[in-house]
């Protein structure tokens, strides 16, 4: 392999070079771009940096306003829902009045004075527990049965006291009971000790 | 030190050999199997070669312009000699070669420009003092050319010397290991360079005007033609003791101006193998059939020629 040969070049710089003072020149120069440079970039770093905070509180305020109404809201269905637990454990008892108006609807052929004395004064009774799922009359008024739900049998007894107490304007008395597990529909918030019962 | 490295070709002008311009565009940049393509040559006379202007524009009308520019000066114009190298790195070389010439007193610091190459004999003979060769020119003078160049506009890029030329075309022609010896004729003498693995080892020049050839008879010429042979023996002889490494067997000598005689009296005198120089083994002259045709237009264009082969792949 042949070693690199070396070529002549006359044409060579005429100037004198000023090598030392172009380099500081030329560092001075860098230096000062370089700052500007960086400050440039600084300042715009900071604006954007304050953009963003404008923008993360504009979005704060939304969100806050949001929560605002979603609270509006989640009270009102926090009400709705109380109201509609209210619906439901009130449902059976409407259902047993239901079952009361139509057991009076087919009671002894339309007798309104005889069943009405009766009925007034039973529904007139209120016993934590227990509803009633029938209420029959017969022998002309003579003979009351009553049939119903309780929580447990010593509310039955209680309710049967407090009847015969009643009824004994009417000449009437229960003296009979008969109870049993239930198997029926249940009241809310009832225990597993449901009763059915039967009065006459 | 290299200024203008392009892989492309030159155009090179050489304004300053007797009184014509002369111009060629050569491309290197060819695959590694051809050689050199020379696009263009031109030579024109000019009443005044230095300086003429208009000549030089109408001289580059005729050349590729695309090519960068290298300007080769006149031997009159530049000095080349031999000094040891300084002990000292490389990034002080210039500035020390400078304090050397200084102190030869023929020259002052600023005034001269100044371009340097080693003489290698590191590797062949490590304990033997390091030689360069260091060619000035006068600052002023180089200014005042150039100014002159730009107003024709020539902007060269490079401004070289006739010794690295004809070197460049010898680095061409050798052979593994040999030393060769490369003749040359101009219109003012005869030259003649030594190298060995493409770089310039010694180099001479016999003043000798063309025109006292010319004028001579037979036996005047004779004379003339033995102290070249003379001096071409001493060179090959000083080669022999200084640079043991390149033995120069084989002399080439280019193509003169006119036939004279020096190839058949140095072929008939030498104990060496004397060639005359084919530049087809150089160059691809196929663009340029009035060059390939014509010894007095290779004689005149060897110079340019040689300078343009400056960015050539030359094969070891």
């Amino acid at each position: 392999m042949r070693p690199p040969v070396t070529h002549i070049n006359l044409l060579q710089r005429t100037a004198p070079r000023h090598t030392a003072a172009w380099a500081l020149a030329a560092l001075l120069a860098l230096s000062v771009v370089g700052t500007v440079v960086y400050g440039s970039r600084l300042r715009s770093q900071a604006q954007e940096a304050m953009h963003r905070r404008d923008d993360m509180a504009q979005q704060l305020k939304q969100v806050q306003a949001r929560l605002a109404i979603q609270n509006g809201e989640q009270v009102k269905s926090a009400t709705a829902v109380a109201l509609r637990k209210e619906v439901d454990a009130l449902q059976p008892q409407a259902q047993v009045a239901q079952a009361l108006i139509d057991a009076v609807r087919n009671a002894e052929g339309g007798r309104t004075d005889e069943f009405a004395r009766p009925l007034a004064a039973m529904t007139g009774l209120n016993e934590p527990g227990l509803w009633l799922t029938a209420l029959t009359l017969s022998a002309s008024g003579k003979r009351l049965e009553l049939q119903g739900q309780a929580s447990n049998g010593a509310s039955v007894l209680r309710y049967a006291r407090r009847a015969n107490e009643s009824l004994q304007s009417l000449t009437l008395h229960l003296d009979s009971l008969e109870l049993q597990p239930a198997t029926g529909v249940a009241a809310p918030g009832a225990s597993n000790g449901m009763v059915s019962f039967r009065l006459y | 030190m290299e200024f203008g490295i392009n892989r492309k070709g030159w155009t090179v002008i050489d304004c300053c050999d007797g009184s014509s311009l002369c111009a060629v565009s050569l491309k290197t940049a060819v695959r590694t199997s051809e050689r050199p393509l020379v696009l263009s040559v031109v030579e024109q006379a000019a009443e005044s070669a230095d300086l003429d202007a208009a000549a030089l524009r109408d001289l580059m009308a005729h050349v590729d312009r695309s090519l960068p520019i290298l300007m080769t000066l006149g031997r009159t114009q530049y000095r080349l000699r031999v000094m040891s190298e300084p002990a000292v790195p490389q990034r002080e070389m210039h500035s020390s070669l400078r304090w050397s010439l200084s102190t030869e007193g023929d020259s002052s610091l600023e005034e001269v420009n100044l371009a340097w190459m080693r003489i290698p004999t590191e590797d062949q003979l490590p304990s033997r003092p390091r030689q360069l060769y260091a060619v000035t020119t006068t600052k002023a003078w180089l200014a005042a050319r150039l100014a002159a160049w730009r107003q024709a506009g020539v902007r060269p890029k490079v401004v070289d010397i006739r010794e690295t030329a004809l070197r460049n075309i010898a680095g061409a022609l050798e052979r593994p290991g040999e030393g060769l010896a490369l003749v040359s004729a101009d219109a003012e003498g005869v030259g003649m360079v030594f190298t060995h693995q493409g770089s310039l080892y010694l180099d001479r020049y016999i003043e000798q005007p063309l025109a006292e050839v010319r004028a001579a008879d037979a036996a005047t010429r004779i004379r003339l033609h033995e102290r070249i042979a003379l001096q071409l023996m001493r060179s090959i002889d000083v080669i022999g003791r200084s640079y043991p490494f390149m033995p120069v067997t084989r002399v080439v000598v280019a193509p003169a101006p006119e036939a004279l005689g020096l190839l058949e009296f140095l072929t008939e005198h030498l104990p060496l193998t004397v060639e005359p120089l084919d530049l087809n083994q150089v160059f691809d002259l196929g663009k340029v059939p009035a060059l390939a045709q014509s010894s007095a237009l290779q004689a005149r264009c060897l110079v340019p020629l040689g300078a343009a082969l400056r960015s050539a792949k030359v094969a070891a």
